[in-house]
């Protein structure tokens, strides 16, 4: 994939995600993760698993998607490989069963810290499953960066831990992604962390910045220059054809007509289920992962989706969250959010109020974008001759 | 006759024989899925409590629904071969790229 | 800013709306609002020029407080218990009240709130019956919405209908009432809402203010702040309390429907998103309105009012919502992707009607 391509989700977004958080358990403690309250106990169970299951198979007017994707997270995922293993199983045999349409389109997708991947256990079910199944795992870029944030309660870092599985889960997963994360401590070491993955072989890079407010006067600056940097080493090295990192999109820093009014996240329209069958519109609303806000609950597995509960996340618009400086904003196109840390964040109990604190940041990449296609164009200008 | 997503993934002894509408490929991507779901079914089966397995009537059925994605799967192939005047040597697949519905000759 | 003030004198005041009073049938001694809280209260709507609605409980006020009322223009909603006391109240029923009707006087002026539950939907065009030439106008309220089934809807639907057939033989002859459900969309050309806490706000007995009564009884710690004779209460968020932020009802013309923000918040937990529920019942009435309307088109001063349009819909969501996944791949792939022949077959396989009239 070439610079500036969006990888393409599978089933071009139209797939319905539904999450289970199996475990609220980690054996890292991450510094930005939005995850308040990691504990050992809460852990899903089979009944639970399977009474969700069974609601979602058979309400079919409700799930009317033609595909699905069974996300599996935690906490650590593969903390529960057993359980996983048997909730795959079942859901398998009963799409099979019941003759649902799904059982010709679905995918289990897991976001990992990487550290059980090469275990007998998670091996058997990646072997049993490999056709259907999406891996990433989490790593933050160099060892410096990635052990700066992802760390063991004990401080240590978790690179050498992670890494050592690399080379088998990119054998089996040729093409696979990984997720990297950045936050306001690691800032200075992001283009080194953006190279760093391209040699170890991950040509597609996803890195976001974290969601949350974690940003200081002087951040974007610090960002602007970063992306600059690894912007002249795409072009000295000419990466720009074969390798992919996720902040250089030529959509982004447009200025977005009134007209164009959808939300940005895709929040009610993906399931999470939470180890008591509660559903959540996302897993950024669960009691573990509000830091100020009451949990959104839409339901439970017992007595089914609460519609009216779902309902204002499927009329919810980018004009009626937005304050008028975004709405008129020039560099307003992929400016992102996250509903669930903008309700955490909101004045009240809603999920109408956008958070704006990323707005200089946003800015920043947009300078470096600019720059980035600018100085691209001239050199493939220059190559053209 | 493997089926890959993507191109450009390291396997460069390929070649570029023609084109199916997307109609085309939604059939053959459907027989591919169903295909694989069918195998991955009977991993997890293979595994499973005897009490499954003694439901011959369920396991039957899995046998013979994978018998006819096959044999649908692989007329699917026959047919396109037949239209676009596709031939393939010993040793040699075809292959098709989800995305872009192009069709490949694999050495 | 605000309009008018909502002020509940005691906690167990009468419901006057879709909101549910816990307290409204407690035993004991009342507990009314203390009285030098009510003489500012009134002196701010005198001095601001604020019109002000007294919610009253089961209890006749003290001297001093009726006094003190008297000096703001205002309104006394007021249970069928104090019809007597308080003759020129608007009188809050319950449908449930409907063997007391009987004493309510003939009153061809009055304004009259009937509260109606689940359980009373049966009987509701009957009570509407029993209550003629006792109003001029009636403003019907459904409480308990939040548990509203298919069926309670339905026969909601039946009962308005019926209700509709006798209004309008009264309007043939030449008769005014008005009842708010089926009356007020043929005449309303833009939303007329409840608008809580942008025209109105309310004062409790605890001096907080709230966005109407139903939150302060809901849970009195919903307040907004504290009320202040010297500074206007700002409530966060407030956008969320007008049409134009209401991602369905801004594009809604059931104009009659009071948009309840309560209701909203009840239901939804997004204080300007309306439940289906809400939706449903408020299109109901607007068909059944607008069947009202065609049918008195000869009749003056209906002749003159526009027509309503024709729906195929009872819940704007169906129109307004963003799209959950696409399993119609026709409508998901870009057209430039598509084959022309694939195109047309899967046109003609999802409507196969179109070559015939071709």
């Amino acid at each position: 994939m070439a610079i500036g391509e969006s990888e393409s989700s599978w089933q071009s977004g139209r797939a319905k995600t539904i999450t289970f958080i199996v475990t609220e358990a980690c054996q890292l403690r991450c510094g930005y993760c939005y995850i308040v309250g990691k504990n050992e106990t809460n852990r899903m169970n089979f009944t639970v698993a399977k009474t969700a299951i069974d609601y979602i198979l058979r309400n079919r007017r409700l799930f009317d998607e033609s595909s699905v994707i069974w996300d599996f997270i935690g906490g650590e995922p593969l903390l529960e490989i057993e359980l996983i293993d048997k909730i795959c199983d079942y859901i398998k045999l009963q799409m099979y069963e019941l003759d649902h349409p799904w059982f010709n389109s679905y995918r289990f997708s897991f976001s990992t810290n990487g550290l059980l991947y090469g275990q007998e256990k998670v091996q058997r079910f990646i072997k049993k499953n490999k056709r259907h199944l999406s891996m990433s795992i989490s790593i933050d870029g160099t060892k410096e960066k990635h052990d700066s944030q992802r760390v063991f309660p004990d401080g240590r870092g978790s690179y050498d831990a992670v890494t050592k599985n690399f080379p088998l889960w990119m054998r089996q997963f040729p093409g696979a992604g990984t997720k990297a994360t950045v936050s306001h401590q690691d800032l200075p070491l992001l283009k080194d962390s953006v190279v760093h993955l391209w040699e170890m072989g991950l040509k597609n890079v996803a890195i976001n910045l974290v969601s949350e407010n974690v940003w200081e006067p002087g951040d974007d600056l610090i960002y602007e220059a970063q992306l600059k940097q690894l912007a002249d080493y795409i072009i000295e090295h000419e990466l720009y054809r074969t390798h992919n990192c996720s902040f250089f999109l030529k959509t982004i820093g447009q200025p977005i007509d009134r007209s164009e009014d959808g939300n940005w996240c895709g929040a009610g329209k993906m399931l999470a289920i939470d180890y008591q069958g509660t559903f959540y519109p996302c897993i950024r609303f669960v009691p573990f992962s509000m830091q100020n806000k009451p949990a959104r609950v839409i339901g439970n597995c017992f007595d089914g989706l609460d519609l009216n509960k779902v309902r204002p996340f499927l009329v919810l618009n980018r004009s009626m969250q937005s304050p008028a400086q975004c709405l008129d904003c020039e560099v307003a196109s992929g400016c992102a959010w996250c509903q669930g840390n903008n309700y955490d964040l909101a004045q009240t109990d809603t999920i109408f109020q956008r958070a704006v604190y990323t707005c200089d940041m946003h800015k920043a990449r947009v300078r470096a974008n600019l720059y980035f296609w600018d100085k691209l164009s001239g050199t493939l200008g220059r190559e053209l001759g | 006759m493997e089926l890959d997503k993507k191109a450009g993934c390291g396997c460069d002894s390929r070649s570029l024989i023609g084109k199916v509408t997307p109609r085309e490929r939604d059939e053959i991507l459907a027989l591919f899925e169903r295909k694989n779901g069918l195998t991955e079914l009977a991993h997890s089966l293979a595994e499973a409590d005897d009490d499954v397995l003694k439901n011959s009537y369920f396991y039957n059925k899995l046998v013979t629904d994978m018998g006819k994605t096959l044999a649908k799967y692989q007329q699917w192939w026959d047919d396109q071969a037949k239209v676009h005047q596709w031939e393939k040597g010993a040793g040699e697949a075809w292959e098709i790229n989800f995305d872009t519905c192009q069709v490949f000759l694999r050495k | 800013m605000y309009k008018y003030l909502l002020v509940i004198l005691e906690k167990g005041a009468v419901s006057f709306c879709h909101y549910s009073n816990p307290y409204y049938h407690s035993q004991g001694q009342p507990s009314f609002m203390p009285l030098d809280l009510l003489e500012k209260i009134v002196r701010y709507a005198r001095d601001k020029e604020l019109f002000v609605n007294f919610l009253y409980g089961k209890h006749r006020l003290p001297t001093k407080y009726e006094a003190l009322i008297d000096t703001v223009d205002h309104v006394k909603m007021i249970p069928l218990s104090l019809q007597e006391s308080y003759p020129d109240g608007v009188l809050v029923l319950d449908a449930g009240e409907r063997d007391a009707f009987g004493s309510i006087g003939k009153n061809a002026s009055r304004n009259i709130i009937l509260r109606v539950e689940q359980f009373d939907l049966r009987q509701l065009a009957s009570d509407v019956d029993l209550l003629r030439g006792t109003f001029k106008r009636l403003n019907l309220h459904l409480v308990g919405i939040e548990r509203f089934t298919e069926k309670d809807i339905e026969l909601y639907e039946t009962q308005v209908k019926a209700m509709g057939e006798k209004l309008q033989q009264a309007y043939k002859m030449g008769g005014e009432i008005e009842i708010n459900i089926l009356t007020d969309r043929m005449l309303l050309q833009q939303m007329n809402n409840c608008d809580a806490g942008v025209k109105h706000l309310t004062i409790a007995p605890n001096g907080q203010c709230y966005i109407c009564p139903g939150f302060y009884h809901d849970d009195e710690a919903a307040t907004v702040g504290v009320w202040n004779e010297d500074q206007e209460i700002l409530i966060d968020n407030q956008r969320l309390l007008s049409l134009q932020c209401a991602p369905i009802c801004s594009q809604c013309d059931a104009f009659h429907c009071k948009r309840c923000v309560y209701l909203n918040q009840l239901m939804t937990l997004e204080i300007n998103v309306p439940s289906k529920e809400q939706c449903v019942l408020a299109h109901t009435e607007r068909e059944a309105s607008r069947q009202m309307l065609k049918r008195l088109r000869n009749i003056k001063p209906f002749d003159m009012l526009p027509a309503i349009r024709s729906l195929s819909y009872r819940d704007p969501f169906e129109v307004v919502a963003q799209p959950i996944g696409n399993s119609d791949p026709l409508l998901a792939d870009r057209a430039e992707d598509l084959d022309v022949d694939d195109y047309l077959t899967q046109i003609y396989e999802m409507q196969k009607k179109i070559l015939q009239k071709l």
